[in-house]
């Protein structure tokens, strides 16, 4: 690793570590936990979108699936331990089912009508989640609140369980796209019909692709519970998840991995912010406008977003160096 | 000499249009066979149905006894056919190491020997090693492109116009490099340049509108002013060549 690269690796983890300690574990340290969450939730968008090539505007299916079956399990088991643990199982046996079904209806056809399918899909878990018929499971529209296990009480248990998921999921994305698979699923996106003449079975590059982005977005999800200790039909919500999802990867930058982190930093930090202006500004209310705004300016001045263009920058200063060299030899 | 493939009466639709209407051809182990013929007679259309991009109604495409009719394009390629098409045949943003190493086959251990060969045949590309593909010239391009299929070491190899929008220099490095490789390999291959054909072509196909309409030796064909201007209409110049 770059002495570089290892200082700035140094450097994050000693703030994130320290950081309930010099700020205390209140709206800050909240924050963050929903920043881990969500930003795992984004780069495991980024594998998908930016690695794969491929287009969902249905994550939020995963994602709310992991709430809802952690929060379930949870709330049938008491808040117990073991409870936990078989809601992220659970979780992500329907996840691994979801995603399999969802691949063989739709991976096999145009990138479009795939996007269109997931979005219909996560659609319908939306209305399955709030539906009265299901009442006894999910308690409708109303949401569960659930019991967390008793070493989840403290807020900064809380907030290093999320941390260490965090770090787990950023240091297994890394490893998987700088694999020999992860540089297939670039291969694809690059160019699939070329992929296919070289001997690789897209179908199944892409089918894995999807099951492990859905998977890490289930993961994400039942930590989101884990959090929040609630859960409502809004995890399933297209406007506020799905293509929250879209934006937090595409303001960080689309193929760049950590850039799904800081789309989600700034997203949240921004709605936040937002919030509480809203509190004396009325006109604040209408977080929707702002993030279109910031959609619209990152698309027409950071068409790589913020990551993207950073390196961008540094691959060119690195180019124009180097040629700079060889001229003055 | 043995045929390594062979394809009868291969007939492809794109949408509603009929492009193939009776292709048949026959080639030999360690040679290259040429298919030739005006804009639009069907030429890469052949390639991409052999390559099982299209499906051929009715058809057959027979690589040493394996019917390839109906069968999908990994499978094809691991069967060790190569594919080097006439565009949009590399991975742009990947750099030329990581598209040649994406086109080795997984269970190939010998890697370094491999792509070592692949640089000595194209020396153009060890000084592009960590560039991507996207910012190489159009020469740089296809030499990696053609690496790219040679380096999986294909026992056929099927190449649609390598010499496209490439200057002379070029050209002649390419005809170069398929000529060496005609002792490790089979090549068909789809070419517009006439010169190139002929110099390193030993059979040749004719297409028109589809059909097969002449196949047989390069060295006769090439011999025949009549030939060439029957079916590909070139004109002979004062000192014997066709143009």
């Amino acid at each position: 690793m770059r002495p570089v690269r290892l200082a700035w690796l140094l450097l994050s983890t000693l703030f994130l570590m320290g950081f309930p300690f010099v700020f205390g574990s209140g709206g800050g340290t909240s924050l963050l936990e929903q920043i881990f969450v969500f930003g795992a939730f984004a780069m495991s968008y980024d594998l998908l979108i930016g690695y794969t090539g491929i287009v969902s505007f249905g994550h939020a299916m995963f994602f709310g699936t992991g709430a809802y079956a952690v929060a379930i399990v949870l709330s049938k088991t008491g808040g117990s331990t073991v409870g936990l643990l078989l809601g992220f199982l659970i979780a992500m046996t329907i996840s691994i089912l979801l995603s399999l079904v969802v691949a063989f209806l739709s991976l096999r056809v145009r990138h479009t009508y795939f996007a269109m399918v997931t979005l219909a899909v996560g659609q319908v878990f939306f209305v399955l989640a709030g539906s009265q018929p299901l009442r006894p499971l999910t308690n409708a529209n109303d949401g569960i609140s659930v019991l967390t296990p008793v070493w989840l009480n403290s807020n900064l248990a809380v907030y290093y369980f999320i941390l260490i998921f965090l770090a787990i999921v950023t240091l297994f994305l890394h490893r998987f796209i700088h694999s020999p698979f992860g540089e297939v699923l670039r291969a694809l996106r690059e160019n699939e019909s070329r992929a296919k003449a070289l001997g690789y079975r897209i179908f199944h590059y892409k089918t894995l692709a999807f099951l492990l982005s859905g998977l890490i977005a289930t993961l994400a999800g039942g930590m989101y519970v884990v959090v929040e200790s609630f859960v409502s039909t809004s995890v399933y919500d297209i406007g506020s998840v799905s293509l929250q999802v879209v934006l937090m990867t595409i303001v960080g930058g689309v193929g760049t991995l950590y850039g799904g982190l800081i789309g989600a930093g700034i997203i949240l930090w921004l709605q936040n912010e937002l919030a509480n202006l809203a509190g004396s500004y009325p006109v604040f209310n209408h977080a929707e406008i702002a993030f279109g705004v910031l959609y619209v300016l990152v698309v027409r001045f950071l068409p790589n977003g913020i990551l993207g263009t950073l390196k961008g920058r540094k691959g060119r200063w690195r180019w124009t160096s180097q040629t700079f060299k060889k001229s003055q030899t | 000499m043995k045929a390594l493939l062979e394809v009868e009466n291969l007939h492809t639709k794109i949408g509603q249009f009929s492009i193939l209407q009776g292709v048949s051809l026959s080639v030999c182990e360690h040679t290259i066979h040429v298919l030739l013929g005006r804009n639009g007679a069907g030429k890469t259309t052949t390639l991409r149905t052999m390559m099982g991009y299209l499906r051929p109604v009715p058809g057959i495409i027979r690589f040493e006894d394996q019917e390839l009719t109906g069968i999908a394009t990994f499978r094809i390629a691991r069967y060790g056919i190569g594919y080097m098409p006439e565009d949009h045949n590399l991975f742009a943003n990947l750099t030329v190491e990581e598209n040649l190493l994406l086109s080795l086959p997984k269970q190939d251990t010998h890697v370094r020997s491999q792509i070592a060969k692949m640089l000595d045949l194209f020396p153009d590309l060890r000084v592009a090693w960590r560039r991507p593909a996207g910012t190489l010239s159009g020469g740089q391009r296809q030499m990696l492109a053609l690496a790219s299929v040679l380096v999986s070491k294909p026992r056929l190899l099927l190449v649609d116009e390598p010499s496209k929008g490439l200057s002379p220099r070029f050209v002649e490095r390419i005809g170069d490099a398929l000529e060496q490789l005609r002792s490790e390999t089979t090549i068909v291959l789809v070419e517009q340049n006439f010169y190139l054909a002929k110099r390193i072509g030993d059979y040749v196909t004719v297409l028109d509108e589809g059909h097969t309409v002449y196949s047989g030796e390069m060295q006769s064909f090439a011999a025949s002013d009549e030939l060439q201007k029957r079916y590909l209409g070139l004109q002979t110049d004062k000192k014997g060549g066709a143009k």
